[in-house]
């Protein structure tokens, strides 16, 4: 059974901007989900800002697929988004050679994953 | 060979560790926190060697820490992926304990505070002993040296049972020998106790058990006790039960026997079949 959670934005955290050094840049808020556990499909409904872009349509790729393409005055500022693991959300043109990106993170709740010990306790001697 | 397959190992798998639903307090325990214990009581691991100094137990310590995939627990340092839900697999690295038996000043001693116990003392003519005729005493015979195991191990989880198999190789080329285990546990509860039983079956080749338990012109002149050991296959069966006290103390059994193989049995040097490992106390755990 896929349990879905609903991402909780971290209030502490900003977003992380794209590694692009147009003055406006490529970002995601929040960047970050949280799950229960591990194995999880985490869901981040995530609100976007664009740099200033040619005419030309762009696209949005997350981990390499294809999300979509659109003008620039058409591409969507809220999404959201099954994550699995960590993912790298791209932004996209044929005419321009930079691709600023976003890296969207998934975090845990249950941080306190229990193990099996490899030996049994008490077993040193 | 063992480097490329730790090789091919780590390349091969990207999993993350076993983050199986573990809810067993006896076997589990929390990713990222240490869990130290100590535990008080009475045991002995005896010692097949003539004239070899059984090992009292009085105080056991156990410690371990798992992360996302490194651990350490109990004196193995390894490295863990979870191929699938049911599987896991670690290469390690750990102390080889067959050295233990030659010197009652072994690791497990920092611990012990009281001399060695029931030593097996060297057979007087007309004793009757499980070993062969011809014997010399462990004090009697060259230094053996540690030696550190590096191997790969591979567990298969359904519900209470785990099946594994382990493969270790002298990773400091002091016997260049190697060894191989099939074990299988069982972890069951009855009335308020927790239990843990466990059989396996080791090979260990004829390198690792000639270094320790083969006698050679080093140990003695007398011709008549040179012995070169085989390989050999031990069989070992044991029970580890625990009953909680409250949320810190329990109480804490274990014992367990083995059998140590003729390559081992026919060795001069030993006068047991079996190695017999026992312990009852109490644990706390902090």
């Amino acid at each position: 059974m896929r349990i879905f959670l609903l991402a909780i934005p971290l209030l502490l955290h900003f977003p992380i901007y794209a590694k692009d050094k147009n003055s406006a840049r490529f970002s995601a808020y929040p960047n970050e989900c949280i799950t229960a556990q591990k194995g999880e499909i985490c869901i981040l409904p995530i609100t976007l800002t664009y740099p200033e872009m040619s005419s030309r349509e762009h696209c949005l790729h997350i981990n390499n697929r294809l999300l979509g393409c659109w003008l620039p005055d058409k591409l969507p500022t809220d999404l959201s988004i099954e994550l699995y693991a960590d993912s790298t959300l791209t932004l996209m043109s044929e005419d321009e050679n930079k691709a600023p990106f976003v890296t969207l993170k998934v975090k845990y709740r249950q941080a306190s994953t229990h193990r099996r010990r490899v030996r049994n306790p008490w077993s040193l001697f | 060979m063992f480097s490329r397959f730790f090789l091919i190992l780590l390349f091969a798998s990207a999993y993350h560790a076993s983050a199986l639903a573990c809810e067993n307090k006896l076997v589990c325990i929390e990713e990222g926190n240490w869990s130290v214990g100590v535990a008080f009581g009475a045991g002995v691991r005896t010692n097949p060697l003539v004239d070899g100094d059984a090992i009292p137990l009085i105080i056991l310590p156990d410690v371990a820490w798992y992360g996302e995939h490194a651990y350490f627990d109990n004196g193995e340092f390894g490295y863990q992926w979870q191929p699938n839900q049911d599987l896991t697999t670690e290469v390690f690295l750990r102390v080889n304990t067959e050295r233990a038996y030659f010197s009652f000043w072994q690791p497990s001693n920092v611990f012990l505070l009281t001399n060695s116990v029931d030593s097996v003392s060297t057979p007087r003519p007309g004793e009757d002993i499980q070993g062969p005729s011809r014997y010399i005493s462990v004090n009697d015979i060259a230094r053996r040296d540690w030696s550190l195991d590096a191997g790969f191990r591979t567990n298969w989880f359904n519900g209470r049972d785990r099946w594994s198999f382990t493969l270790s190789h002298d990773a400091l080329s002091v016997h260049k020998g190697f060894s191989a285990t099939g074990r299988y546990q069982h972890d069951f509860k009855w009335q308020d106790w927790v239990l843990t039983a466990h059989f396996s079956v080791t090979y260990k080749s004829s390198n690792l058990v000639d270094y320790y338990y083969g006698i050679k012109q080093r140990d003695t002149e007398d011709k008549t006790l040179w012995y070169s050991a085989g390989s050999t296959l031990q069989f070992s069966g044991g029970l580890l039960f625990i009953r909680p006290i409250n949320q810190q103390w329990h109480w804490l059994g274990r014992t367990q026997i083995s059998s140590l193989g003729s390559g081992m049995t026919n060795s001069p040097l030993v006068s047991k079949r079996f190695v017999a490992n026992i312990f009852f106390g109490v644990g706390y755990r902090f």
